[in-house]
């Protein structure tokens, strides 16, 4: 795996944004089971490796990550801690806010949104270059991969019931 | 090329289908986590053997793109859910599930030569010892996750 060629600000852009997420996430008191939030982490950090790969590598190439278009120490960084922080911290709002069907749908509208207004400070920070790739395109994948995150959410928090009322009747 | 995808997505669909038999011996969460993290581990592996290192060169059309990634997305995480499910089984023998492993080894690195036989990758400093290699540290890490996930799952009384 290859090492950053020059390590200026978009290294420090993502290990400044790392430890903001680490701190916050250990900071709020936990609101699931740590097999829950396993499985969030893994499907974010999947969302991210799979669709960067797609996306971002040939034959498309609409663009790159970081200062290199090859695969480097700071993606991973990326993959294993940025994607699936931030997943967990959208659906600890969720919960917590116990937001319901239209709210919902306007939480990820509004994330969404969010997200793609920090994907313009990371992009003025050089960690992302748009080769055929524009803001619109970013707030879309944003939306589908945060209603990903939704139904999974509820899937997540339904298997969990169901095994404990399982529990109980036996 | 076009008749491979095709029959990549229809090994794609048969394996999701099957996928669903092993919800007799493993949780819904253990599934889902083995198979995004064997597909995840497989596009990080792709990235640094063929776009860093260069040794395996891939055919550069949308065609080979998605055959190749129909293998990390269904094909490959699939069977691999599958030698997971021999592990959890108590009923199947010891030596049965050695045999599983073997099979699953030999099946995965003849996958790779037989894409190198189609046309769709071109080997460059890459042979069998590598093939194995790389699917040795593919499992290792997968059976590793899978195994404290599984640990995880058990103290927090899901199964």
């Amino acid at each position: 795996m290859r090492l950053p060629e020059h390590f200026d600000s978009n290294e420090w852009f993502i290990l400044v944004i790392c430890l903001f997420l680490i701190v916050l996430t250990a900071v709020l008191k936990r609101r699931m089971y740590y097999s829950q939030i396993t499985v969030i982490f893994t499907l974010n950090f999947f969302l991210g490796a799979s669709l960067d790969y797609i996306l971002a590598g040939p034959p498309h190439d609409f663009y790159d990550i970081m200062d290199v278009p090859e695969f480097e120490v700071f993606d991973l960084i990326i993959y294993l801690f940025i994607y699936p922080f931030s997943g967990y911290l959208l659906l600890y709002l969720l919960d917590l806010w116990k937001l319901k069907r239209f709210l919902v749908i306007f939480y990820v509208f509004f994330s969404s949104f969010m997200t793609t207004g920090l994907e313009w400070l990371a992009n003025k920070f050089n960690v992302y270059e748009h080769n055929e790739w524009t803001y619109y395109h970013s707030f879309i994948a944003y939306f589908l991969i945060y209603c990903v995150n939704a139904c999974a959410f509820y899937w997540i928090k339904k298997a969990r019931r169901t095994i404990s009322e399982q529990m109980l009747e036996e | 090329m076009l008749k491979y995808l095709l029959i990549s997505s229809i090994l794609s669909l048969i394996i999701l289908v099957a996928s669903q038999y092993t919800r007799r011996h493993m949780h819904p969460f253990e599934m889902m986590t083995n198979w995004l993290f064997s597909s995840a581990l497989l596009f990080i592996l792709s990235n640094i053997i063929e776009l860093n290192q260069k040794w395996i060169e891939v055919e550069n059309t949308k065609t080979v793109f998605w055959s190749l990634t129909f293998y990390r997305l269904f094909i490959i995480p699939g069977l691999t859910l599958w030698l997971l499910f021999v592990y959890s089984s108590k009923t199947i023998r010891p030596i049965y599930k050695q045999m599983c492993t073997i099979l699953w080894f030999l099946v995965l690195i003849k996958i790779q030569f037989f894409h190198e036989f189609l046309g769709l990758i071109q080997f460059k400093q890459w042979n069998v010892y590598f093939s194995f290699l790389e699917w040795f540290s593919f499992w290792l890490l997968t059976v590793g996750v899978w195994g404290s996930f599984r640990l995880l799952l058990k103290k927090e009384e899901v199964f």
